[in-house]
Formats: structure tokens, sequence, C-alpha cells
């Protein structure tokens, strides 16, 4: 009983510490205001009071909104009229603090259709834009948002074919919009949201193939598509014409390195800078504990450059090695980390990008997933030595992945339900897999495979693929590949570019890239070697493969190592 | 005596007369039917070693005449068709036809090529690769472009096929592994 007393107090001790360091925020303390992931100019900063944010009136100029400053007479508090752009005005009181007419942005913003989220630990306030009608009439679709703001249409073969417009709005959230379709009876809207919950992607299910553009600024709160119907398609395949022959590469000689620099783009990008005496045909790997290791051939460094101390939240250190002729320049990451490396002829340098990869950030309970089990139905996929065909390994696994996703709250989809194809013609079975993942607005897109060689028994072992350069994708497929054959113990044969076997790579990872989803294909093992058949229909080798493939997620998504 | 001369005449007047009715039968020279042009060619076939497959040349000799591209491919798929292990290529593909226009070799196939395919990704790697490493030693050709039966080929069920494919391209090396 005196422990359970004992205890009540420190809480209430904890509690009331807690309110009081809520109710007494330091006095006036500055804050940033970000809108489209750039901090918002102002003639003079924001500033947190009491609990709310305060900005100077100028504020709702940069985002778009009109106002005027009411007179008044003297000793009279100031009224602000201001008017949103698809709502009737409304008034404000100004606020006079260190000289300066504010506004109380918190306040205010609900009366906007703004949505905002503070963080406390950077003293951030983000706003974002809200959807608040979307309208199609058969010739045009209208968006319009609380907030001017930018948009894309995602223009992909296969959404065309399937008749679906697809536009993705920046900076904003679905908030309710309403949805009115006219002059159409088979024409759907559907939304969801994108990245992290800073896109909202609007679906528009038209009734015929058709052609459409955006004719509204490129900066808007009224989005405006054009859909003009097009003649049925040809059903004839055209030959596509030669690709242009690639220039021929340049030799490269020796070179020295000369200096080491960096610049933080913002919390979610940095640039490192090698400067050189010349460009270098560098090769590059990352380790397991995510360490990417650029080999520079033919480079000299100074005798007393090590490397240098970077501040960044992606960066755990940098450093420099020689190694014979070689160069080592190494990026120790803290989390799977999106990279790039260029040569900036101008300034003579390496320029290494490091970002915050594509869907990352927040929880994974927060993410929908696609989960994609291989082939189905008459496509059997690979036949193991036992005879039973992969397509059934690839739904076992899925399954138990759907599960453990499911119960870390995640939003999971599959691309199938059942052992079925989804068309007769493979090559749009494969299409309306990922399609599927572009109209639920998923994050992730994971397909899960078991591979098959030429040779029986010639290869065992994991191999997970991305595509070409896609550098989220990439991101992703070494996070999920590295936890799982940590947990599998299977040969690792490595994360590869899908271009490494095939001349344009792998039709699902191709087609995901191309909408801008990062996606991945993992190869589990080959079903014609025995010991790896063995493992992959072993119900807990198959949900140590899921385990895996949730930790990597889990790390993408999350940061850390799980 | 004088009987004996007019026969003659009579004789060589009918010779004559024969030799302008009818032309002479001219028998041709025998040119020999061409005797087929043997030609060294490389074909890929998958070579397995340490958890690693690769395809690799072997040298063969196919008729230099009429297609030799084609002929490449044909002699690919026998060669390979008649092992048992290591095939890439889909059992009873046969090449219906291959026609070079600007440096894109469009390469017909019979169905066999799509609806006998059973395999992973590394296998469609391996037997995309065997015909593109294959076609890539007549400096003619550029690109491929596959069909089965006329119709383009788009995919195997991995591999994106939907596009000409460069012959150049190297990075066919499956395996490995740490």
């Amino acid at each position: 009983m005196r422990c359970v007393i004992r205890l009540t107090t420190i809480f209430f001790l904890l509690l009331s510490a807690t309110l009081l360091g809520v109710a007494a925020p330091s006095p006036n303390r500055g804050v940033v205001i970000l809108f489209g992931g750039k901090q918002i100019r102002l003639p003079s900063p924001a500033r947190l009071i009491d609990g709310n944010v305060y900005a100077p009136i100028e504020f709702l100029k940069t985002l778009g909104i009109k106002y005027s400053l009411g007179k008044t007479s003297e000793g009279e508090d100031k009224q602000l009229t201001i008017s949103p752009l698809h709502e009737k005005a409304f008034k404000s009181a100004v606020s006079s603090i260190e000289n300066r007419d504010m506004i109380c942005v918190t306040e205010i913003a609900p009366k906007l259709g703004l949505a905002t989220s503070w963080n406390e630990g950077s003293s951030t306030l983000t706003i974002h834009a809200e959807v608040e009608k979307i309208r199609f009439d058969g010739a045009e679709l209208h968006v319009y948002t609380s907030l001017p703001t930018t948009a894309q249409i995602l223009s992909t073969d296969w959404a065309k074919k399937a008749n679906k417009l697809i536009l993705d709005v920046a900076n904003a959230q679905p908030g309710n919009p309403r949805i009115i379709v006219e002059n159409s009876t088979s024409a759907a809207i559907n939304t969801g949201t994108q990245g992290n919950g800073e896109i909202v992607r609007i679906v528009l299910d038209l009734p015929a193939s058709a052609e459409y553009k955006l004719t509204s600024p490129p900066k808007s709160a009224e989005i405006v598509v054009a859909v003009t119907k097009l003649p049925p398609p040809h059903t004839e395949h055209p030959i596509a014409a030669n690709p242009p022959v690639a220039p021929p590469t340049p030799t490269f000689g020796p070179i020295s390195i000369t200096s080491l620099d960096y610049k933080n783009e913002n919390s979610h990008h940095t640039q490192i800078y090698i400067y050189a005496s010349g460009p270098a045909k560098y090769t590059t790997s990352v380790s397991p504990n995510m360490e990417l290791i650029i080999d520079i051939p033919q480079a000299t460094l100074p005798g007393s450059m090590l490397g240098m101390g970077i501040k960044h939240s992606l960066v755990r250190e940098f450093r420099v090695e020689q190694s014979d002729g070689l160069a080592k320049a190494i990026v120790h990451f803290t989390r799977p980390t999106a990279y790039n490396i260029k040569w900036d002829e101008e300034s003579s340098r390496f320029v290494i990008d490091l970002d915050l990869p594509k869907g990352a950030g927040g929880l994974l309970s927060q993410k929908t997933i696609v989960i994609d089990p291989g082939h189905g139905g008459t496509y059997t996929g690979a036949t193991g030595l036992s005879g039973k065909f992969e397509k059934d390994y690839n739904f076992q696994i899925a399954t138990q992945l759907k599960e453990l996703l499911e119960s870390a709250g995640a939003n999971v989809f599959m691309t199938r339900r059942g052992d079925e194809s989804l068309d007769p013609d493979v090559k749009i079975d494969l299409e309306k897999r990922v399609h599927l993942a572009i109209e639920k607005s998923a994050d992730f897109f994971i397909s899960i495979h078991c591979n098959s060689c030429p040779v029986p028994g010639a290869r065992s072992g994991t191999e997970t693929y991305y595509h070409d350069k896609d550098i989220n994708s990439q991101a992703l497929a070494r996070s999920v590949h590295s936890h799982v054959v940590k947990l599998t113990g299977l040969p690792d044969c490595n994360v590869r570019p899908d271009v490494s076997i095939s001349p344009i790579g792998l039709s699902v990872l191709r087609n995901s890239a191309t909408a801008g989803l990062p996606a991945m294909l993992i190869e589990v093992g080959f079903i014609n070697c025995k010991t790896d058949e063995a493992c992959i229909g072993n119900p807990d080798f198959q949900k140590r493969v899921a385990e895996g493939i949730v930790h990597g997620l889990k790390s993408y998504v999350e940061g850390g190592d799980k | 005596m004088k009987k004996l001369l007019t026969i003659l005449i009579f004789a060589l007047g009918i010779a004559i007369v024969i030799h302008f009715i009818h032309k002479p039968v001219v028998t041709p020279p025998t040119t020999p039917t061409p005797t087929t042009h043997r030609q060294a060619v490389k074909i890929y076939t998958v070579v397995a070693k340490a958890n690693k497959e690769e395809l690799k040349p072997i040298q063969v000799y196919v008729d230099s005449g009429k297609n030799i591209y084609a002929n490449a491919l044909s002699r690919l798929f026998e060669e390979v068709n008649s092992k048992d292990a290591a095939n890439p290529i889909p059992r009873g593909t046969k090449v219906l036809g291959l026609e070079l226009k600007d440096g894109l070799a469009s390469v017909n196939l019979s169905k066999e090529f799509r609806d006998n395919f059973q395999g992973g990704s590394d296998a469609e790697a391996m037997t995309i690769g065997a015909l593109l490493k294959t076609l890539a030693q007549f400096p003619k050709i550029k690109h491929v472009r596959l069909l089965v039966d006329g119709k383009p080929l788009e995919t195997l069920g991995h591999l994106d096929l939907s596009e000409p494919l460069d012959v150049k391209w190297t990075g066919q090396e499956n395996g490995g592994g740490n």
C-alpha cells in the first residue's frame, strides 16, 4: 500500500512538472514557420507566447492571403479583415508585440482552413493547405485548396490506359473535401495521402480514354486540369525507335584531392563536397552497417586529411582513407539514407547528396504498404525441386508479412488474395499490381519472389532488387535486405539494381519508379536448390523472412537499427 | 552418183532448216550448287561454379547463307535443348524469323519461348542474356526486340522487355555474394 502511495506521489510530481513546463514556456520564444518544406520569410521572427504562435501580419501575404488593416481611433485595438481564398472574410484582433503588428497564427489557422502541426523540440510550426473541394464537370477537374500550392499529374502509360487521372497536390492535407461530379455518370474521385502525409493524391476514374493537362498557374489555390476525350487507342504495339547511342566514355588520369566541405540544406538534406583536381571513375558500395564507401582510383589525399566533422542528423561520421593509389571516402549514416554522387565540373568537386529517403519519417503504423506475392493462378513462377510452385511459397510469406505489418498498425493491401492471376496478359498482370499501389496511395511496394537458376542447385541465397538509379528504392532495398539476411542466415547474394540482370529492368520495379513509389523485389532463395527450398517451405523460416522485412521497413521509416 | 548427190544436198537442206528452227540446246556450265559456307560463331550457354552462374561462349559453325543471325540463334536453341541441365532457353523454342533494320533486330520466336518459360528472375535474366550475347557478336546488330508469333513480347514474368534491348548492355553476371 505504501508503495502505491509513493508511486502516486511520484506520478503527480512528474505530472505537475510537465504541466508547469507547458504553462511556462521561455518567454517570447522564437518560432520557425514552415510551408512546403521551406521557412516562411518574415520581417521579424514569429513568437511563441502562452502556447500560441504569433507572427507579423505580413505572414498572410507570403501565403497568398489578402487582408486589410482597419482604421481605429487612438487606444483601441487594431482590427484586421482577412479574406480567405474560398470563404467569407472575417475579422481578427491584432496584437502589438515588440512594436510590430502580429496575429495569432494558431487561432486564425482553422478559420483559414489551414492544417498546422507543432514540433516542440525544434519550435517549428508546419502549415499545410487543406483540400476543400474537388469538382469534375466532365471537361475540367478543379481542386480548391485553402492556400495556393503546387500540383503535378502523375503521368504513366498504364494510368492512361486504365483511364485514370492521378493528381498529386503538394504541401496539402486531405481535410474533408466536398467531392462533386457533374455531367458524368461513371467518373469517380478518390483521395489519399502520400509522402509524410504532405501530398494529397487525387485519383479520377474516367469513363473513357482521355488526354489531360494542367492549365492553372504553377502555384494556385484552384488547380485546374483540362480533360479531353480521345478516340479509342490503336491495339497495335508500335516498335519504339532506336534509343540514341551513348557518347564515348572519357578517360581519367591521376587526380589529387584538395579539400573537404559540406552544407546542410535542412534537416532532411545535406551535401558533402570533395574538392579534387579533376574527375575520376569512382565506384560505390554500402556496407550492412550503413557505411557508404566511395572508392576513387588514382587519387591522392593530402597526408593530413582524415575527414571532417559533419553536424547533420543523417551523418554519424565522415572520414577519408588512402590505400595505395586509391582514395576512400566513407560516410557512416545514422539511418537508411538516399544518396547520389556527381562530379561538379564548374567547382571541380564531387558532390554527395544525402537525403532522408521518400516515405521515411513518422511511424511505420502511419504507412500504407502494398505487398505483392509474385505470380499466381496460371502463372506458377519457378518450380521447386519438390515440384511445388513458387507462387505458393510467395503467397505464404506474403501472408505472414501482412499479419506482422497489420499487428504493427500499418495499412496493408495485397495485390492478390489467393491463387489467382490478375490478367490473362502477363504484362497487364504485372501492371495491375503496381497500379493498385498507386490507387491506394501506398508508401511502399514490396514484391515477394523466390528465385531459380538454369542449373538446378547451382545457386543459393537471398537477392534484393531495386530499379536502376532510384535512390529511394535502393535505400529501402538495402534496409530490408540486410535485416532479412541477418534473421534467416541464408547466403547474402547482395542488393542489386534490376538493370544488372536486364537491360531495362524488372517490370514491377520500373513501373513503380515511374510513379515515384519506393519499391523493392526480394528473391528470398532458390527453390531449385535443395537447402534453400527446405527453408522456404518452412513456416518458421517464412516468419523470419517476414520479420526481417518488417524490421527493415521500420528502420527505413523510423530510423535506427530496427 | 547424181542420185547420191541429190540426197546429200537434200539432207544438208533439211539439216540447215532444222538448225534454224531449233535453237541448239546449250547445256549451261555446271556451277556447283552453292556449297553452304560455314562460319564460326559464338553461342552463349550457362556455366555454373561456386554459387555463381555465367554465360560463356562456345564456338560452333553455322550456315553463313540466308540469315546468319537466325542461324546462330537456332544453333543456340539446338545446343541447349540437347542437354537436360543448364538450359536457359525454354524447351522447344524455334526461330521463326529475324529481320534487321537500322541496327534493330526483330527476333520472331515460336510460342514455346513464352509458354514453356518457367523460372525465377535469375533464370529469366539468363534466358534473355543468352539471346542478347549471342546476337551482340554481330556488329550490325545494335538493339533487339523480341516477338512471339509476330507479336511484341513484353515480359516473361519479371524482366521488362517492352523496349528495344541494347545488345551492348553488359550487366549480365549472376551470383557471387558474400
